[in-house]
């Protein structure tokens, strides 16, 4: 079975980017093995506690959660990306592996498709 | 309609499209999130007028995705 990376890379509520991101994840699940990767900050996508309604945009934090449901449990962060914005694990709404920044280009080179959001 | 001293970047999509006979398609999700509209969306929608080019065909995520998994090569350009 191919495999899709999503990189979700921007954060959650400058643009639309996170969000259609998110679409594309949950359609992709219905194809393919798919995992996502939150980089850069992306990471802010996943904090918890998000009062995005202030703003007047949607809080999509909750329906990370709702991957598992679809088949999607291959959860990564750059390990580092977090560290410079000092948040942990713990404070996101999802589990995420860590992995090392020096092992992404390895990390994406092993999947058949890889999407940028 | 961009400047005059600017890119006008749809006509050289056109052209592209054109020229090399590439299929030119836009998210239906994405599109109507920022008022791109085809004929059959304006009337769905019961708007006036359509003001998406009709090189242009509108279709879905699944398309990106099924595109992606057949291609040997994906580029994109995310803002």
């Amino acid at each position: 079975m191919k495999r899709i990376l999503f990189t979700q890379s921007r954060p959650p509520h400058g643009g639309i980017n996170a969000q259609e991101g998110l679409d594309a994840i949950l359609m992709g699940s219905a194809f393919a093995e798919c995992a996502v990767l939150f980089q850069g900050d992306g990471v802010y996508q996943l904090l918890k506690h998000q009062q995005p309604e202030r703003l007047g945009t949607k809080n999509f934090a909750s329906t990370f959660g709702a991957l598992a449901d679809y088949g999607v449990d291959q959860i990564f962060c750059i390990d580092e990306d977090l560290a410079k914005r000092q948040l942990g694990t713990d404070e996101l709404v999802i589990p995420t592996i860590p992995i090392k920044q020096n092992t992404v280009c390895e990390f994406i080179s092993a999947f058949d498709l890889v999407l940028d959001f | 309609m961009p400047p005059q001293d600017e890119t006008d970047i749809r006509a050289e999509w056109l052209s592209l499209s054109e020229t090399h006979k590439v299929e030119l398609i836009t998210c239906i999700a994405s599109s109507l999130r920022r008022g791109l509209l085809n004929k059959a969306e304006a009337e769905r929608y019961e708007r006036n007028a359509a003001n998406l080019n009709t090189a242009f065909e509108i279709s879905g995520l699944g398309q990106l995705i099924d595109a992606g998994l057949a291609a040997d090569r994906t580029v994109t350009f995310a803002a």
